[in-house]
């Protein structure tokens, strides 16, 4: 699952998304991030909790907030 | 970089908001020719004091980032309903723009679920549309606001 959220990221962002990708480095803004988040939660399958965005600096904490 | 998103009282965070205002009021007050910008920082001190006021700021490496103020009260129509909140101002500044406001709003959301508000009230300029923002996070579209500048234009 963790390839497949990388995947979306790395669409929806076009950059090569790895853990350790800052949301500095994807530059995505606030309605960026959230339909990032949608897209991952809508093509996995997944859900997450809105208090989980607050930790989210990295590709790794957005990993993170869908496996919590 | 690291941020943070915390509650702050007015003194905490003030002399640091100041010149956000500036570039804040720049960026997207209406009819500046009319309305200069000029906080009335004592009625926020005394809000402050009546425990009216909830702050909610971003900081980067512990420097201010963004912040969103709103004033909190029992609604004229429901005062025995409980707290709500109305939005006074946001603002994150330009080069914060990295999903830090999404994060001020849960962060603004949760301090005031914790301070027992029952219902919160945002709004967005209509040329610095936040609508689609404040869907993805939960919020419901429900008013409408219209303006009409008074002084200085033909009826």
């Amino acid at each position: 699952m963790r390839e497949k959220i990388l995947a979306v990221i790395s669409d929806r962002a076009q950059y090569d998304a790895k853990p350790e990708t800052t949301i500095h480095e994807l530059a995505v803004d606030s309605l960026e991030l959230l339909e990032l988040m949608l897209d991952i939660s809508v093509e996995c399958d997944l859900d997450y909790r809105q208090e989980k965005l607050l930790k989210i600096e990295t590709v790794g904490d957005i990993l993170a907030a869908f496996e919590a | 970089m690291r941020y943070t998103f915390q509650a702050e009282s007015w003194a905490e965070c003030v002399a640091e908001m100041r010149p956000l205002w500036v570039e804040h009021y720049r960026e997207i007050a209406l009819d500046q020719d009319l309305f200069t910008a000029d906080m009335d920082e004592a009625r926020y001190e005394a809000l402050e004091a009546a425990g009216s006021l909830h702050i909610t700021t971003a900081r980067c490496d512990e420097v201010l980032a963004g912040y969103c103020i709103c004033f909190l009260m029992p609604h004229f129509h429901y005062k025995s309903s409980g707290l709500v909140a109305l939005a006074d101002m946001y603002f994150v500044a330009p080069e914060h723009r990295n999903g830090c406001g999404a994060k001020l709003f849960v962060a603004m959301e949760q301090g005031l679920r914790e301070r027992g508000v029952k219902r919160a009230h945002m709004s967005c300029k209509v040329h610095f549309d936040q609508q689609l923002l404040f869907e993805r996070l939960g919020w419901k579209f429900t008013d409408k606001t219209f303006s009409k500048r008074l002084e200085g234009l033909c009826r």
